[in-house]
């Protein structure tokens, strides 16, 4: 029955490649040189890498006066930056754990480089509350550590507070789950470095593996270790986005004030991590030639969640307008009219665009099975999602409660820097994976493959 | 103690041979795979692992620490006035005590396993037949107090199986 039911299916990997060449295709580009494709993607990377680290560095030595932050707008690019950034990471959560729980298969090829882009997305997050400090060498002070001045605690009723600890344990997490799934691989690896010339690749492999010999006894164990960790993760993914949610929902200030903010948040993240998902994978896979793992099946499974996120954040905002002309508090009623026809109306109108009407074109099979149209779509979820940040933080400061605060807040040329930096730091870092470390989960596409094969030999 | 190793090139072989050689009782010391093989845990009669205590206890932990460090903290140590909300609020402190909770279960959880595995940076790993972490797996079977009859009969058992390779070690 279950071979029958699997045969429906077409499978999730092209051509039926042997065990080996699943070794091959995925291990070739770590051993192979770097196109020129890659080098040009790397050096425009590290360029605004190098733009965005002069820019903290002159921010950091000066002070955050070089920031177009006033009296009234304290809250503006970082926070926009950190939220979209967090929120890019929540797709390779929900790629990697909570497609694991629902046992899809489709999620084996892509989860990887997923999870990898949630690493350096909470990387790039990070910076900016560090960076809006201050003086980011004190920075320590955000945990509660006994110190001399008192000791003087943190507040732990406060959202902040909430958000460094979700923040730190959704990134040792992350990243525990990510080291855990690559040893298999790492043993791969080290076991194809046999050659003469492979000595510190063998030793550095050798030791990433953690001597794994692939016993049965250890792959039982490793898959419970996975489902926990994967119905950790599940739960912690929900709870990140949420808490960066109530930094905002539990202020007064108007269009923030709403009980809504947690689903519609969380949503929103997993949408703009799938953008971001579809941008790097439609890339890499033509880039590292991994079309018979990444298939356009793998693209249309995830233009369909993007589909249905990107309904659910539609569907917020709408409830949003709705509630602020029914709700009758005449602050939200002044600044959500003011979103849609103030100085920002151009941010509101183009974040309204981007993701509530253009990922309705997904219900189109057309569309996503076209890779062009994917990709300008991908990238057009990423620029919606940043002004949703961008107008629900400064739309709502920039008119609060006494008109004579109302200031308008135009962002520096260091602001624009840190972000381009941002960006690069994170282009740098998944350049530097696809060719360092295995960017396809080899072990997890063998058993696909395998179970494939046999449901087929079965049938037969 | 000597050992029989026989290599296989497919999932399918490689359980059929497991079945036949618990079938005839004898003791199968590890099956080294490149991947998990579904119902191989089943075929080896394996028990099932004890690692989901170790979360739980882990997870335990992280929430009493979390609960003792901010009522500690917020309550007895230094009691502050923010905004007037009592100094045991303890809806408040659910979060970081969630956190704490999914972190040290986590954590917890991934050390029992490399320590039960034996997993360290310093292992030397030993491989039992080439290609274990490639396309190969590898049956082994213990043959300490086997005749030489009982021995030819495992080797047409695992030949019969579809064994591409089968040898007899000493370690």
């Amino acid at each position: 029955m279950i071979a029958d039911f699997q045969l429906l299916r077409p499978s999730w990997v092209e051509g039926r490649p042997t065990l080996r060449q699943i070794t091959d295709d995925v291990s070739r580009p770590l051993t192979a040189r770097p196109t020129l494709g890659w080098w040009a993607c790397f050096a425009a990377a590290s360029l605004a890498l190098a733009w965005g680290a002069a820019s903290a560095t002159y921010e950091v030595a000066t002070g955050i006066g070089t920031w177009g932050l006033n009296k009234t707008v304290g809250w503006a690019f970082d926070i926009t930056n950190f939220v979209f950034w967090i929120g890019i990471g929540h797709a390779g959560t929900l790629i990697s754990a909570i497609l694991l729980l629902f046992r899809q298969k489709w999620r084996t090829s892509i989860s990887r480089s997923a999870e990898a882009m949630t690493i350096f997305a909470v990387m790039c997050a990070g910076l900016f509350p560090l960076l809006h400090m201050g003086r980011p060498w004190f920075g320590f002070w955000i945990f509660p550590y006994p110190n001399t001045r008192g000791p003087l605690w943190v507040n732990f009723r406060s959202p902040l507070v909430w958000d460094v600890v979700a923040i730190s344990t959704y990134f040792t997490i992350s990243l525990v789950f990510w080291y855990v799934g690559m040893i298999p691989d790492f043993a791969t690896l080290r076991d194809r470095a046999a050659g003469r010339g492979d000595r510190w690749r063998r030793k550095a492999f050798g030791m990433l593996s953690l001597g794994w010999d692939g016993s049965s006894r250890t792959w039982s164990r490793y898959e419970t270790l996975s489902l926990v960790l994967a119905g950790l993760a599940t739960p912690l993914v929900l709870s990140v986005h949420s808490i960066v949610s109530m930094d905002f929902a539990t202020g007064l200030v108007p269009g923030w004030h709403t009980t809504l903010f947690p689903p519609y948040f969380v949503a929103g993240a997993i949408y703009s991590g799938f953008g971001m998902v579809l941008t790097l994978l439609i890339l890499t896979r033509k880039v590292m030639g991994l079309e018979r793992y990444i298939t356009l099946r793998h693209l249309e499974a995830m233009a369909k969640i993007t589909l249905l996120t990107g309904s659910m954040v539609g569907f917020s905002y709408l409830t949003e307008l709705f509630l602020a002309w029914f709700g009758g508090n005449p602050y939200e009623r002044a600044a959500f009219w003011n979103r849609a026809t103030g100085p920002f109306a151009w941010a509101y109108w183009t974040m309204m665009l981007c993701n509530a009407v253009l990922p309705q074109l997904l219900w189109s099979k057309r569309v996503r099975t076209s890779v062009p149209i994917l990709f300008v779509l991908s990238l057009l979820v990423n620029v919606g999602m940043w002004f949703e940040r961008f107008v629900i933080i400064v739309t709502s400061l920039h008119h609060d409660f006494l008109p004579s605060s109302w200031w308008f807040y135009k962002p520096t040329i260091i602001e624009v820097g840190i972000l381009v930096g941002s960006f690069g730091l994170f282009f740098t870092n998944f350049l530097l994976f696809i060719r360092a470390l295995p960017m396809v989960a080899m072990w997890e596409v063998k058993g696909v493959a395998a179970a494939a094969a046999h449901a087929e030999e079965a049938h037969a | 103690m000597s050992q029989l190793v026989a290599v296989f090139h497919d999932e399918s072989r490689l359980l059929a041979a497991v079945r036949g050689a618990r079938e005839q009782r004898v003791p199968i010391l590890d099956v080294y795979t490149p991947y998990a093989i579904h119902g191989l845990d089943e075929a080896l009669g394996l028990r099932g692992t004890r690692l989901p205590w170790v979360t739980l206890a882990g997870g335990f932990c992280g929430m009493a620490g979390a609960i003792a460090l901010q009522v500690w903290c917020a309550v007895v140590d230094w009691p502050l006035d923010v905004g007037g909300k009592p100094a045991q609020s303890a809806l408040a402190f659910l979060p970081i005590t969630f956190e704490a909770t999914i972190l040290l279960g986590g954590l917890a959880t991934a050390a029992a396993f490399f320590w039960r595995s034996a997993l360290s940076p310093l292992a030397e790993p030993r491989p039992v037949a080439a290609g274990v972490t490639d396309d190969a797996m590898a049956l082994v079977l213990k043959l300490d107090g086997t005749g030489p009859d009982e021995r030819a009969a495992l080797h047409e058992l695992l030949r019969a199986a579809g064994a591409g390779e089968v040898r007899e070690e000493d370690r």
